[in-house]
C-alpha cells in the first residue's frame, strides 16, 4: 500500500512543528513552575491539618525535579491514616486538581504557538 | 499596549453574577471566595494573556479567562450531575451563537474569536465531603483600537 504525502501538506506539517519547537522546553518549564507553585499553594489552604505549623511549613515546590513534596516525615500517616488516627487528607485531591489546571494550560499554550 | 483581559473578566462577571441556579437557588460568582462561603460557588479568574498574531499596525492579544465550578456533598448524597448541568447554564450564557462575542468597543476593544479550549472535570474527597468541579477556560482574541 502506498502512502503518499502532498508537497504543500509536508510543508504545512514541517511548520507546525517549528511552531511547537518554538514553544520550547522554557516555556512548558514555566507553566510546570508555575503550576507547581500554584499546587503547593493550595496544599497549604484548609483542609491541611496544622497544630503546630510544621507540616504546612515542609510542603514545597522543587523546580529542580519538578516535584511537589510534603517533607514533614508524618505526612503519610496524615494523608492516609494509621490504626491509631483517622486519615486527614490534604495532599493529593489538591494534587490530582492542580494537574487538570495544568493539562488545560499546556493545551491553551500548544494550540497558542499552532495557531 | 493596553491589558484588556480584566474588560473580559468582568464581562463574563456580569453574565453569570445573578444568573445561574441550580434547584432554586442562586449560585454566587465570585474572584476571590470568601471562607465563610459554601458550595456550589463560581470563581472567574484570570489564567494566561499573551501578543499574538504579531503585525505592524496593531497589537492583538490573546487572553485566557478560567471559569471553576464547584459543588460538594457530603459523603455519597451526590455525584457529578449538579456540576455538569451548571457547566451548561454557564456555557449557555457565554456562547450565545458561534459568532457572537463580547462587546468591548465602549472600553476601545475589538473581541474577535471566542473560543471554549477546554472543559476539565475532577472529584476529590475530605473526611465529610466529595467536591465536585469544572473548569472551563475560554480563550478571546482581542485588538486594541
Amino acid at each position: 500500500m502506498d502512502i503518499r504525502v502532498n508537497k504543500s501538506d509536508l510543508r504545512k506539517v514541517n511548520k507546525m512543528f517549528d511552531k511547537l519547537d518554538a514553544l520550547g522546553d522554557k516555556g512548558v518549564d514555566m507553566i510546570i513552575d508555575k503550576n507547581g507553585l500554584l499546587i503547593s499553594r493550595d496544599i497549604k489552604l484548609p483542609p491541611i491539618p496544622v497544630d503546630t505549623g510544621n507540616l504546612r511549613n515542609n510542603v514545597v515546590y522543587n523546580a529542580k525535579d519538578k516535584a511537589i513534596e510534603s517533607k514533614a516525615p508524618y505526612s503519610g500517616f496524615l494523608e492516609f491514616g494509621t490504626r491509631f488516627q483517622k486519615a486527614q487528607p490534604y495532599f493529593f485531591g489538591k494534587i490530582n486538581l492542580g494537574l487538570k489546571r495544568l493539562m488545560l494550560d499546556l493545551n491553551n499554550a500548544i494550540k497558542r504557538s499552532l495557531r | 499596549m493596553k491589558e484588556p483581559i480584566r474588560f473580559i473578566r468582568q464581562k463574563i462577571f456580569t453574565l453569570l453574577n445573578g444568573n445561574v441556579s441550580y434547584g432554586g437557588a442562586n449560585i454566587p460568582v465570585y474572584n476571590r471566595v470568601p471562607s465563610s462561603q459554601s458550595e456550589p460557588y463560581i470563581i472567574v479568574s484570570s489564567a494566561d494573556s499573551a501578543q499574538t498574531n504579531q503585525n505592524q499596525s496593531d497589537f492583538i492579544v490573546e487572553c485566557i479567562t478560567r471559569i471553576e465550578v464547584v459543588t460538594s456533598f457530603f459523603s455519597d448524597d451526590g455525584g457529578e450531575l449538579q456540576v455538569n448541568d451548571i457547566v451548561e447554564s454557564i456555557l449557555e450564557l457565554i456562547k450565545t451563537s458561534t459568532t457572537d462575542y463580547f462587546d468591548l468597543t465602549s472600553n476601545n476593544f475589538n473581541v474577535f474569536t471566542s473560543n471554549i479550549n477546554g472543559v476539565a472535570y475532577s472529584n476529590d474527597d475530605d473526611d465529610e465531603k466529595t467536591y465536585y468541579r469544572a473548569i472551563i477556560d475560554i480563550a478571546n482574541r482581542v485588538q486594541q483600537n
